[in-house]
């Protein structure tokens, strides 16, 4: 059993648990265990970087000096808690000032922070450690027939690009199944926090999106990122009414879409808690089958 | 020994700041010095005579004048002693003005300083010896590398001064990025008509010879005498006999993506590049002709009258001597590929500014017809600049030419489509040239849009019923504030220039440095644009950095004048600074063999120690700086020399 030192971030812990618990559960079936670090606070993303990116790191510096104590890797679900913690690990390394005024907020608190914590995305982690094959055989629900979209998200990609090809997910879709749309604006923005104080901004980035996906026949949509989850999801009636459309798509996690390729209850996974529930689109396939 | 010692006021330049007198008093008690003076002008007639007086009164052997920047008087003065008897190496000057006066305020400090420069002269002058430069004759022919039009026009202006011209060109063709544009900015003057002309005259020259689909293997020696190994690739048509008649194209069943088209259509296996070529002659592209592949077909060989084709063709090497070199390889457009944003190659009605240049043409693939690829005429069309420039992911430098090449387009649009709307996407506009920003308003008064705003990205996802089947450009119009979505049937990518793929073999081939982007570096931005470190290689044209033909035109006549200046005189004057070898310290260790940047250190094959071939020797003492056995010396700044110059600092 492969230990995954994780940081689950606050999504994970509130309204996207599923997140977590699909993470969870496609590790009993791949072979690995997140272990949660100690006392984690928040990882910086949100609120603090516009108003001081500073205070972003140290938030970040307290999490990858806690991490060091046990392993260099921590893991990561969250496309946010991803671009937050690995800057934070990066720019560590690479300016000698904020460095320094990590170590002293460390210092404050007792703790030493010695620049080598690696921070992956779990899709990382995924689709680098499990050969596709390997992946291929553990395949128990055929997805055939359904297309899916994958949605990556722009933090996953920026400014520091995880260690994925740019087709990943397509080819985890692939793998079990179903097809993957060619999906333009998969790495771009799902209007992050803009939904809520510029909603004329916001919502027209996840119409953008959901036109996009609804263009292409996907029924289903996959991603990596709580934020996008939400937006993409919570959202969709919001932009039905501002612009007339009529999008009714539901969003789950590719660890879901994987679990349950794999065999996995939906209890276990926690799918058909969504507002859109995905699952009728997921048993359509079984009904096929049988 | 005897050395005069000279300190210039330069008006109050110096005297402003440096206590004159004090420096004069203290460099007249410095060892070796007879005699040293003060004068408001050095450099003025009656200064220098006062040098060349004294040299014959005091029977000097040194002088040293401490003055301005050697950059700006040392020839000045070095001309004067010799005028006087005496060697011009044995000259030395201290910069007083732009090391000391201009850039120290304390006057003492000042004039300290400026009796430790002297000082350091005056040790220096002791130990300096009579040198002479060298010369080297000049061989009376001018290789020029590429065949675009800077190529064209410097072969041309060496050619009809009279002296002897190779062009080597790799493609089938002369003619260039030029031979495929429509229109030239901002008179619109037929591309072709105005360089078709040139293409034939320079193949006519009698003192030109055409080297067409040829390319430099290696080149040796020095300015002066270069010998250059050229490779003429099989054209697998006997040039001498093949009359350009094409029946063999017509005939040809072998089919590939048409280059001089950038691949919008399909060329036989046989072909003549354009109509227009130069020479005309076929040339059979062995990739896809089924003789080569498959050994069958020869349905060419059955119809050319001329009997021309020739299967058996090999590659043909020879050398050629020449003085001088003029590079002009010319650019490569940006690959738009690399601006995924825009979604070249995934939409096909996003082009590039040079597919539309062979659109607009009436010999281009649509016969001069501007059409979307279904065949329909666009209703809107947006030009977005600076693709590839002026952009941190891709080239941070200005192309220079793509906003007078994109207003170009918009007007070539509203002249062949009636009715078209055209939007041009800019960041800023840059229409610095004579005419161009007449033409700008010319532009703008036809009515095309101008947005400031570069596009994030294009989407073929409409949002609305006014999108269905557009190309949606996403931007931010920076003058509104406001992110706005424009649906149009076509977009332009005006595609920046970037140095060509080959530059880099190119700079090695010829011991020529390239910028960070990649193009050749010249020897001076300013006062030597057109010459590189290299001396007799000279640059013209895009190879050296983004610009439009009339710019290009120039800088090969520059280069071309260049060439001849060193031609026309016969000879070659290299300074004299040249490494020297003592041969009792070398171990034949070879590091510096390693250290030459000009390959003018080699190994004696006899004796298996180092040897300095002085005709490749530039005097920059990389070797003496490396050397373990300190077995080289540098004749003008000997070691001893340089020693004895910090010491008089240090004094």
């Amino acid at each position: 059993m492969k230990v995954l030192q994780f940081f689950p971030g606050c999504s994970l812990m509130g309204f996207n648990e599923s997140y977590y618990a699909s993470s969870i559960a496609l590790g009993k079936i791949l072979g690995y265990k997140l272990d949660e670090i100690e006392d984690w606070n928040c990882c910086g993303a949100t609120a603090y970087s516009s108003i001081s990116e500073e205070k972003t790191f140290l938030a970040g510096a307290r999490n990858l000096a806690i991490a060091e104590k046990k392993s260099h890797e921590l893991t990561v679900a969250c496309g946010a808690c991803y671009a937050a913690l690995s800057k934070a690990a990066q720019y560590y390394g690479e300016s000698d000032k904020l460095a320094a005024l990590m170590n002293g907020a460390l210092n404050e608190v007792g703790l030493v922070y010695d620049g080598k914590v690696k921070v992956r995305h779990l899709l990382e982690v995924v689709f680098n450690e499990y050969p596709m094959e390997m992946l291929q055989s553990r395949v128990k629900r055929p997805l055939k027939g359904i297309k899916i979209a994958p949605y990556y998200g722009c933090m996953i990609f920026r400014p520091i690009p995880a260690n994925i090809p740019h087709d990943a997910l397509e080819r985890l879709i692939s793998m079990v199944g179903a097809e993957p749309i060619d999906f333009q604006a998969k790495d771009k923005c799902c209007g992050g926090m803009l939904v809520n104080n510029r909603p004329d901004v916001g919502l027209q980035l996840v119409r953008g999106l959901l036109s996009e996906v609804q263009m292409k026949g996907a029924q289903l949509i996959i991603t990596t990122c709580p934020l996008c989850q939400l937006n993409m999801e919570l959202y969709q009636g919001a932009v039905n009414k501002r612009y007339g459309t009529d999008f009714n798509i539901p969003v789950i996690y590719f660890t879901q879409m994987l679990g349950y390729a794999f065999g996995a209850s939906p209890e276990e996974l926690k799918l058909g808690t969504e507002l859109i529930s995905g699952l009728p689109v997921l048993q359509k396939v079984e009904v096929a089958k049988k | 020994m005897k050395i005069g010692v000279y300190v210039c006021h330069c008006g109050t330049n110096i005297s402003g700041v440096v206590d004159v007198q004090k420096v004069t008093e203290y460099a007249s008690s410095l060892p070796n010095v007879a005699v040293a003076r003060d004068y408001k002008y050095m450099c003025s007639e009656p200064g220098q005579n006062l040098i060349i007086e004294d040299i014959k009164k005091f029977g000097l052997d040194g002088v040293v004048v401490a003055a301005c920047s050697p950059t700006m008087h040392e020839p000045t003065f070095q001309a004067a002693v010799f005028r006087a008897g005496m060697n011009p190496y044995m000259f030395q000057m201290a910069s007083i003005r732009e090391h000391v006066s201009w850039v120290t305020q304390d006057p003492n400090e000042a004039t300290e300083k400026a009796k430790r420069l002297i000082e350091a002269a005056v040790f220096r002058d002791a130990l300096q010896a009579p040198l002479e430069k060298r010369r080297i004759p000049v061989g009376q022919a001018v290789l020029v590398v590429g065949g675009g039009i800077a190529g064209i026009e410097a072969a041309l202006k060496v050619a009809n001064a009279g002296k002897k011209v190779y062009l080597v060109e790799k493609s089938p063709s002369i003619g260039g990025h030029m031979a495929q544009f429509d229109k030239t900015f901002p008179t619109l003057d037929c591309s072709q008509c105005i360089l078709t002309p040139k293409m034939v005259e320079v193949a006519r020259n009698p003192n030109v010879e055409l080297l067409d689909y040829s390319e430099v293997k290696n080149i040796s020696g020095h300015v002066g005498d270069f010998k250059v190994t050229v490779v003429r690739k099989p054209r697998y048509v006997d040039s001498t006999k093949c009359t350009g008649c094409g029946i063999c194209s017509t005939k040809c069943p072998g089919k590939a993506p048409d280059e001089f088209n950038l691949g919008m259509n399909k060329r036989k296996s046989i072909y003549v590049p354009f109509p227009q070529a130069v020479p005309l002659k076929a040339v059979i592209d062995r990739d896809s002709c089924l003789y080569f592949q498959k050994n069958i077909c020869k349905v060419c060989i059955k119809f050319c009258s001329a009997n021309a084709i020739d299967f058996d063709q090999k590659p043909v090497e020879r050398t050629l001597g020449v003085g001088a070199i003029v590079l002009a390889t010319g650019f490569k457009p940006f690959d738009a590929a690399r601006a995924p944003e825009y979604g070249y190659g995934r939409f096909t009605n996003v082009i590039t500014s040079l597919e539309f240049e062979r659109m607009t043409s009436a010999s281009g693939p649509t016969a001069g017809k501007i059409v979307l690829k279904d065949g329909k005429e666009p209703k809107s069309v947006a030009i977005i600049h600076c693709v590839g420039s002026r952009n941190v992911n891709n080239n941070v430098y200005c192309s220079k030419i793509c906003c007078m090449q994109s207003l170009k387009h918009a007007h070539l649009l509203k002249e062949h489509v009636p009715g078209v709307t055209v939007y041009n996407f800019f960041i800023d506009l840059r229409a610095a040239g004579k005419g161009y920003e007449e033409f700008y308003r010319r532009v703008m008064e036809e009515g095309t849009i101008m947005v400031r705003g570069r596009p994030a990205y294009i989407t073929d996802v409409p949002v609305d019923a006014s999108e269905k089947g557009k190309l949606v450009l996403v931007a931010e119009d920076t003058v509104l504030s406001s992110v706005r979505r424009y649906p149009v049937d076509m977009v332009i990518l005006s595609v920046g220039l970037e140095a060509s793929d080959d530059a880099k073999d190119i700079a090695r081939t010829f011991t020529c440095s390239r910028t960070a982007d990649g193009f050749f570096l010249e020897k001076h931005p300013k006062l030597a644009p057109v010459a590189t470190p290299t001396a007799g290689v000279f640059i013209a044209g895009a190879c050296q950095g983004p610009k439009d033909i009339p710019e290009s035109v120039a800088q090969a006549a520059g280069a071309a004048a260049e060439a001849m200046s060193i031609m026309v005189k016969g000879y070659f004057e290299l300074d004299p600074y040249l490494a020297r070898i003592n041969e009792e310290l070398c171990s034949g260790c070879g590091v510096c063999l390693n250290l030459c940047p000009y390959n003018a250190l080699e190994r004696d094959p006899q004796t298996g120690l180092s040897k300095v071939v002085e005709e490749l020797c530039q005097g920059c003492g990389a070797c003496v700086a490396g050397c373990p056995s300190n077995a080289l010396d540098l004749d003008g700044f000997k070691t001893k020399q340089v020693e004895a110059e910090m010491e008089g600092i240090l004094a």
